[in-house]
């Protein structure tokens, strides 16, 4: 049994499943973009019109505008934190002892557990009176109301959010670390470097591009982050935590409202590519300099 | 093989869409679009008439969904349908729901629904209208008895479709199977060791709760009360919602804006405020599981929750104060006494394709035997009169009280729906339950909690009027 192809059609026929890829790629993510410009009725079908999901949302005042804000500061203060505490937890592990090693397996303990069930246990030792409450009052600290208070829920779901991903920050600067040869370090130390002038001159301008790789990375994830936020807080007390993806569920689930939910995610779309590709951008650049 | 472009396949393609489309139509007409389009054929009714049918459910969790479920061999035995479930937490499951509905699947055959989500599903089309088929007598067994269930439980889950307007009129979206009202949950042990009477006004359960709030008993030191707080529209129709409706409150004015900041809402929210000082200090984060759990755990003095919650409270595998509670009626304000209500319901896909097997099944869930028979597997509020008097709701709660009275009184004279239906509720409501926080947490004073919230509910209804 023989195949005929026509000379012409085989290049079409090459690019078929790259085509039929992009096509299940883009039409849930173009149906969702014309979404953001409609109106659903409750008829199920999407009518045009135009930018009045924007304007509506985006007043100030109103959801669009204040989840924006929520958003913005929950990922530059998580990406913050956690890349300060990843290089630190990464410095502290190229410490040459034996020991050394049970931290580094130690260290990825957090990665290993789903997302949910870490805030659930998280949770749980934060209720009132829970272990939280136990640990401070023995140290004879205040009493925190860790998930109860819009302001300290903010820093609480963080710092859940912290303890889970700051290993990933972390494996990802140590590689950098072992990148670095180990001649221009101990060159540095015969100089009479000393541990800050190595971390300013050295580790830091060494490790660029891995921080792009963690600002990428964590920056693109806390900024879409939902299932910490969510099982914590379902974004409250009031609205401390109601970041654009949680209003976008919010919407969507909740208030059947697809329409101004695809508003958000569009919005936290631009947010999240526009960061990739400048980022990515200068790592390129970075490169070839 | 070949793959070549040919004029005969070009001849063939209409042939074939005609077959495809021949067996849609077909495959369309087997199935029931409508009720009594297969069942009953010769009008009369058999419970053997959708047999070899598959039907799938979509079940909450809740003590109703595993007494049911416990059930279904029988169900499967008297009808010959095959049933499928699925089961899931209650925000999950209603977040795998709202996505089928909205695709338009036909997965679940039968979801369990009440009054806020009803609304919305019927505005969507993704409900069916239960009426025709409670009225069909080759559809529904004539001793399944409509009459029985309780005006008020049935007629909650009926609306017209028109933005805050007639509820209790009009189709009827879901059949009860399970309610509730709200009550005052009071340690009883606690109230006699210090000679506290049991709180009959808002103000006497403000003075009770600040007086026991630290009382220290069995090694725990106790809230003086309990109650839901989450940024949710949970505490409008329970704890919350009984101060507001006692103090004359209501969620719309006559011209249609939000009534969130009327004199009478604000007053009754400063009083909630006043009564979450003795909550524990979290409980801006307490759902409905939170704050069962914590007056089960024994924390807590009051509870203005659920009074159904007593199955967990009165059974001894999940509660550490088992024979120790209370049951009161909700308190009194300048308005009376005022409960909100919940019905647990069964909904039927308006997009199934076994509508008569679903029917079915409603049918013999909501019957009077199966419904009692669900009883001692907790779920406990039957919206039976028949079932409600029976003695083995009776013998099931002997031992908790007066349990039997106070649920029975509340639903007879205090409990109905009092929010205006709307398929905005949710996002209302959601803001409304914030502007109490603001309120309880001091982040503002209660006015400008309230004042600000009105403008952001307004927007709210000007979007469901847009609709």
């Amino acid at each position: 049994m023989s195949v005929r192809i026509p000379p012409k059609a085989g290049p079409y026929l090459l690019m078929l499943p790259g085509m039929l890829l992009m096509a299940g790629v883009l039409y849930p993510f173009l149906t969702g973009v014309s979404w953001a410009f409609s109106h659903i009725g409750f008829d199920g079908v999407a009518r045009y019109t135009g930018l009045a999901n924007f304007v509506d949302l985006f007043q100030p005042g109103n959801e669009g505008l204040q989840g924006l804000s929520t958003t913005l500061r929950y990922a530059v203060a998580a990406v913050a934190i956690q890349t300060l505490l990843g290089l630190s937890v990464a410095l502290l592990l190229t410490w040459k002892a034996r020991w050394i090693r049970v931290f580094q397996t130690l260290v990825i303990v957090p990665m290993l557990l789903p997302p949910v069930v870490a805030t659930v246990m998280w949770k749980v030792m934060m209720v009132d009176r829970g272990v939280l409450d136990y640990l401070t009052q023995s140290l004879g600290l205040q009493s925190v109301n860790w998930l109860g208070s819009p302001s300290s829920a903010f820093w609480s779901v963080l710092m859940i959010e912290t303890w889970i991903y700051t290993p990933f920050v972390t494996l990802l600067l140590l590689a950098g670390l072992h990148g670095i040869p180990e001649e221009i370090t101990e060159a540095a130390k015969v100089d009479g470097a000393g541990f800050f002038s190595l971390l300013w001159h050295i580790y830091l301008p060494l490790l660029r591009p891995y921080f792009v790789l963690v600002l990428v990375f964590r920056g693109i994830d806390s900024l879409k982050s939902f299932e910490v936020i969510w099982t914590a807080t379902q974004g409250g007390p009031l609205d401390a935590l109601r970041t654009l993806h949680i209003y976008a569920y919010q919407f969507a689930i909740q208030y059947l409202d697809y329409g101004r939910s695809m508003t958000f995610l569009l919005v936290l779309w631009i947010l999240t590519y526009g960061l990739s590709f400048f980022l990515l951008k200068a790592r390129r650049q970075a490169a070839v300099a | 093989m070949m793959i070549t472009g040919g004029a005969r396949s070009a001849q063939r393609m209409p042939v074939i869409l005609a077959a495809l489309a021949a067996i849609a139509v077909l495959a369309a007409a087997c199935s029931s679009g409508s009720p009594g389009s297969t069942g009953g054929g010769n009008g009369t009714f058999s419970w053997r008439s959708q047999a070899g049918t598959t039907i799938n459910i979509g079940f909450s969790a809740h003590p109703l969904a595993d007494s049911l479920i416990k059930q279904l061999p029988a169900f499967e035995s008297l009808t010959g349908i095959k049933v499928k479930y699925e089961q899931a937490p209650e925000a999950d499951f209603r977040a795998k729901l709202n996505t089928q509905l909205q695709s338009g699947s036909s997965s679940f055959d039968i979801f369990m629904t009440g009054p806020a989500t009803n609304w919305g599903y019927a505005a969507h089309n993704w409900i069916e209208n239960l009426q025709p088929y409670v009225d069909n007598p080759a559809l529904t067994s004539s001793d399944w008895d409509f009459k029985d269930f309780y005006p008020g439980a049935v007629n909650t889950n009926r609306w017209c479709g028109k933005e805050f307007q007639c509820v209790g009129q009009g189709p009827l979206w879901a059949i009860p199977i399970n309610e509730e009202g709200y009550a005052i949950h009071y340690r009883k042990d606690v109230l006699d060791a210090t000679g506290t009477p049991v709180p009959q006004t808002i103000d006497e359960l403000i003075a009770a709760a600040k007086k026991l709030n630290g009382y220290q008993i069995g090694g725990k030191t106790l809230s003086g009360f309990d109650a839901r707080g989450i940024n949710n529209w949970g505490p409008l129709i329970t704890g919350y919602g009984t101060f507001m409706f006692a103090y004359g409150g209501t969620d719309i004015n006559s011209d249609g804006t939000s009534a969130v900041n009327s004199p009478q809402v604000i007053q009754a929210t400063q009083k909630w405020a006043e009564i979450m000082q003795y909550a524990p200090k979290d409980v801006a984060t307490f759902d409905w599981q939170q704050d069962l759990s914590y007056f089960a755990g024994g924390n807590a003095v009051f509870l203005l929750d659920a009074d159904h919650m007593s199955a967990t409270f009165e059974d001894p595998s999940q509660s550490q104060v088992v024979g120790k509670v209370g049951y009161a009626l909700p308190p009194e304000g300048p308005s009376g006494r005022a409960s909100g209500i919940w019905l647990w319901s069964l909904g039927m896909n308006s997009h199934s394709a076994h509508k008569d097997a679903a029917w079915l099944f409603i049918q013999w869930a909501t019957s009077k035997d199966v419904m009692t028979k669900t009883i001692t597997a907790g779920n406990i509020n039957p919206p039976r009169a028949s079932v409600a008097a029976s003695s083995t709701m009776s013998d099931y709660t002997k031992s908790w009280g007066n349990y039997n009275e106070i649920w029975q009184q509340i639903l007879a004279q205090y409990a109905k729906w009092r929010w205006n239906p709307s398929t905005q509720f949710d996002a209302e409501g959601n803001r409304w339950s914030q502007a109490v926080q603001c309120a309880f947490l001091h982040q503002a004073s209660v006015d400008k909690c309230m004042n600000d919230a009105a403008v952001d509910i307004n927007r709210v209804l000007s979007r469901a009027k847009g609709s």
